[in-house]
């Protein structure tokens, strides 16, 4: 036996460590490499007001308000440093839906719906001249519509004294499936005025006489057939002035109504959009309707109602 | 048996080196051709790790992923019309594995962990929830049971230029 160790000694055991060594080497084996593709973005389209989700945002217009008979084009954005939609990581295709916010087909005054390149060179002028302006066409699709930020742009023709009404649109990525989100377009008025037929002129009473002792409430309009005064094309804002003007006792207060509302007679305060006018105030946000006055007076004297006048003035 | 202690005596004195080496030279031959795989960092006998699609690019699912999201995606070498797993460990009885060291070169942000799962969960699940899933440690042996294998890679708030593109490189000792 102990010759076999003296055997297997220095040498072998040399080689016993080689033999070792090779084969621990070569037990490494390389199998394969598997080459992982590069992801790339999915392309969106996205708004920041969508009108489907709280605080159920509006777009805003460009201009605010389109003049009475005018033709032309306004824009439409979330906000004024929002587009109204982005897409983005690619083309992207959807189909859009839109209509008068009232249910009723999108048509005059208004012509055509389009989109452009809010950030592009040319964002003003008719709508087909703007950078990757593309016209809308309701329920077909807007194939492969390229990666910008967009707003909307209408094209109008000879608006009515009402300006144009609201619209919405409402985006889908196929035919009425798959929802992507909704805007609503604000109604553009023409712009807001305080007119009157009578200026400078005596209005007429109603009724034209009064009895003595009485307490009640008179009308004012500048004749039977025409308001005193008349709101359009929106709200709007005016300061009234009577004070030292003879509006005094018997009068107790002055009024401003519908003329044509629901309710035209009776107490002023009870009639249809009534208000109550301070000398010196501001009647902030009159509504666009006719208007005529209102008086309420107490125990009338021997004298009647004396004469007075209001002046109005813008804000 | 005194014939078989001189030559034993003889040998153990150096007098034939040659011999030696010559017997030493034919048993390293013998091992080389015999033994390709080494003999002590041998895979386990007859364990297999293939692929269909070795080096070659795999099938992602999905195919695009949306920008500031967050997620996973999985790999295979395809996935349509159905499933082919990126690798298949076979040749052994039911629960033995194959050790393996993945080497992965390219894996960055946004992606934050690579793991591989068995190729019949076809659920959609994280990474770390998925039947079989075992975190790949690039550089370190991996114990791979018989299967089908895919890859499954997570990913953190992706950018608008997407996902990378990155490789694993598989040996086994």
């Amino acid at each position: 036996m102990t010759k076999i160790l003296r055997f297997t000694s220095a040498p072998v055991a040399m080689l016993l460590v080689l033999i070792l060594v090779i084969t621990t080497v070569s037990g490494v084996t390389a199998l394969f490499t598997h080459y992982f593709p590069a992801i790339p973005p999915s392309s969106t389209m996205t708004t920041t007001c969508s009108n489907q989700s709280p605080p159920y945002p509006s777009l805003v217009s460009d201009p605010t308000t389109v003049a009475e008979r005018s033709s032309g084009q306004v824009s439409f954005r979330c906000s004024d440093t929002d587009p109204a939609f982005t897409i983005s990581g690619g083309v992207f295709s959807a189909v859009p839906f839109f209509h008068y916010s009232d249910g009723t087909a999108f048509g005059p005054p208004y012509a055509t719906l389009w989109i452009y390149q809010s950030d592009g060179t040319t964002t003003t002028g008719p709508c087909s001249g703007r950078d990757a302006a593309r016209q809308l066409d309701d329920g077909g699709t807007e194939a492969d519509m390229a990666a910008h930020s967009y707003n909307y742009c209408a094209e109008y023709v000879n608006v009515g004294s009402a300006g144009l009404a609201s619209f919405v649109v409402y985006w889908y990525r196929g035919y009425l499936t798959n929802f992507l989100f909704g805007h609503t377009a604000p109604a553009v008025p023409t712009p807001a005025t305080m007119t009157t037929t009578c200026a400078n002129a005596a209005l007429i009473a109603n009724p034209s006489a009064v009895d003595p002792g009485s307490t009640g409430q008179i009308s004012f309009q500048c004749s039977d057939t025409t308001p005193a005064f008349t709101i359009s094309g929106g709200t709007f804002s005016a300061i009234p002035y009577f004070d030292g003007s003879g509006f005094a006792a018997p009068y107790t207060t002055l009024w401003i109504y519908q003329s044509d509302g629901g309710t035209t007679t009776g107490g002023c305060s009870g009639r249809t959009g009534a208000r109550q006018l301070t000398s010196g105030v501001t009647a902030a946000d009159i509504a666009p309707f006719n208007y005529n006055y209102c008086a309420e007076y107490a125990n009338v004297g021997g004298g009647g109602l004396p004469a007075f006048y209001v002046s109005w003035t813008t804000t | 048996m005194r014939k078989v202690s001189k030559l034993v005596r003889g040998t153990s004195k150096g007098a034939r080196p040659g011999v030696v080496f010559s017997v030493a030279s034919i048993l390293i031959l013998v091992l080389v051709l015999f033994f390709p795989e080494g003999i002590l960092g041998a895979r386990p006998p007859h364990g297999t790790l293939t692929s269909l699609c070795e080096n070659a690019n795999l099938k992602s699912d999905p195919a695009s992923v949306v920008p500031g999201s967050s997620g996973e995606v999985r790999f295979a070498c395809d996935f349509t019309p159905s499933v082919v797993p990126a690798f298949t460990v076979d040749g052994l009885p039911p629960g033995h594995f194959v050790k393996a060291q993945a080497t992965v070169n390219g894996f960055v942000a946004p992606y934050a962990s690579l793991w591989i799962y068995d190729a019949r969960d076809n659920t959609a699940r994280p990474c770390g929830d998925r039947d079989g899933h075992a975190q790949i440690p690039s550089g370190k042996t991996l114990k791979i049971l018989t299967g089908d294998w895919n890859y499954c890679a997570e990913f953190l708030n992706v950018g608008q230029a997407g996902l990378p593109t990155f490789s694993v490189s598989w040996t086994v000792s």
